[in-house]
């Protein structure tokens, strides 16, 4: 017989790995890890800036017109996203581990309690997932949702992510979500997000950290 | 008795290094407004108006503007910003309303609609749920947006680009999460449900798809500002859906 975890428990017994993984983590270098956090915060924006252009049409008349108010929010994640391909060439393994212990450690909060630049770093950071394409990496984000708590969990699924749609294997994804608690995701919200991983598979129009 | 429902967004604050959002408090009251004053929306004679405020963005907005600092008194930065927020405040004052929310409740009252503060997006879904059967006639929304939703407050990023919070959002993907409100809408629908903000298509069409009613909205930007500017077009509405920006037409697309 499996005995269930409280989720208050389960979310303190969480806290506590991540300060002791953050502490193994702390082999990242201060510079690398002040540039990833930068460029989370930049990542931001591809998500939720009003003038990020959503599409690649509109992308094209913003450079062709170049337009100021689009351009100064798409030049800083281009340059964000640079970055994050140089560091995870330099080193793959201290990037991603990074990127999940600013998760844990930003998107722990109930969001109405986070403070501003823990927003902007928690779904940059979420966003970033885009970056880690390889089959291991695919498997650890899926046992990052599958044991977080419900507060991160759900930031996780919360949009229309990039990283939704260039998993190498949704198969296993729909599998993940659909055996998430209810109290993580409803089923009638795990419909729409099941939706978007079902689409992965199909040619998918470019927005956000793709462009 | 139909009940016709207007969700009204908010504005961020209005900062120095962001003069291209937000210049006035009242952006995405003022069409609705306007619609209700000549009836642009063709309102039906059973239908009952419900405006639903989201309340933070005033709240945010009015203690910005109500109070200009000595340091903003000081600020010269050739456009008198904070000019500009303490006559909006003044105004509201003058009218007899304690701040913008409170003016907002005098409009709704003086539009015969009834007036609903949310201070949370899920908040709006709770109202719609509220109804019975058959009886949402149409949704309309005024307010910032993008095609993952609406995007009912915005905020100021550390390079100060307008952005929004999640928490302030009624995402895309929420429409198919409540595909059990869709009993809640007269069928066939008597008017279609509008969704006032840039790159709402995407938004409408799902709604349509999940709602089974037609829905507006619009495919590229549109600017709210071009209520305040000469234009050949004199009905409001029509003018935000056509009125080219810098991203070209609105391309406003009706899904049925």
């Amino acid at each position: 017989m499996s005995v269930s975890i409280p989720r208050l428990a389960k979310t303190w017994v969480f806290a506590v790995t991540v300060l002791i993984s953050s502490n193994n983590c702390s082999a990242t270098a201060p510079d690398l890890k002040n540039g990833l956090n930068h460029a989370y915060e930049q990542l931001y924006n591809a998500r939720f800036a009003l003038e990020y252009p959503p599409r690649e049409e509109i992308l094209k008349i913003c450079q062709e017109k170049q337009i100021k108010d689009c351009l100064s929010v798409y030049l800083p994640v281009q340059d964000a996203k640079q970055k994050l391909r140089q560091a995870i060439a330099k080193d793959q393994a201290a990037v991603f581990a990074h990127t999940v212990t600013t998760i844990n450690q930003t998107c722990l909060k109930p969001e109405p309690d986070m403070d501003q630049q823990s927003v902007f770093r928690c779904y940059g950071a979420v966003i970033a997932l885009y970056f880690f394409t390889d089959s291991v990496y695919d498997q650890k984000i899926r046992d990052l949702l599958s044991h977080a708590p419900r507060s991160i969990a759900r930031v996780m699924l919360s949009t229309r992510f990039e990283w939704f749609y260039n998993r190498p294997h949704p198969d296993k994804w729909i599998t993940v979500i659909n055996t998430l608690p209810n109290d993580v995701l409803s089923d009638s919200e795990k419909q729409p997000v099941l939706k978007f991983f079902k689409e992965s598979q199909q040619p998918y129009e470019k927005f956000g950290v793709m462009l | 008795m139909p009940n016709f429902i207007i969700l009204i967004g908010g504005p961020g604050k209005f900062l120095g290094c962001d003069k291209a959002h937000d210049q006035t408090w009242k952006n995405f009251l003022v069409p609705i407004q306007l619609a209700g004053k000549k009836n642009l929306y063709n309102k039906a004679s059973s239908e009952t108006i419900h405006w639903v405020v989201y309340e933070p963005p005033y709240r945010h907005r009015w203690e910005d503007d109500s109070v200009i600092d000595p340091a903003e008194m000081k600020q010269s930065d050739g456009y008198w910003l904070h000019s500009i927020r303490k006559k909006a405040a003044d105004d509201v004052t003058k009218s007899g309303a304690a701040n913008y929310l409170q003016r907002i409740q005098h409009i709704a009252s003086g539009a015969g609609a009834t007036h609903k503060v949310i201070t949370k997006p899920d908040e709006f879904w709770n109202f719609l749920n509220s109804f019975p059967k058959n009886s949402i006639s149409r949704v309309w929304y005024s307010g910032h947006a993008s095609e993952d939703g609406l995007m009912l407050s915005v905020t100021h990023t550390g390079a100060c680009a307008a952005a929004a919070f999640p928490t302030d959002m009624i995402q895309l993907k929420d429409i198919r999460s409540h595909a059990s409100l869709a009993d809640r809408f007269v069928k066939p629908a008597m008017s279609n449900s509008k969704f006032y903000g840039c790159f709402t298509s995407k938004f409408a069409k799902e709604w349509k798809d999940v709602f089974g009613v037609p829905a507006e909205g619009a495919v590229n930007k549109i600017d709210f500002g071009t209520i305040d500017s000469p234009s050949p077009i004199s009905n409001v509405l029509t003018r935000i859906e056509q009125t080219h920006t810098s991203l070209g037409s609105p391309d406003w697309k009706i899904h049925k």
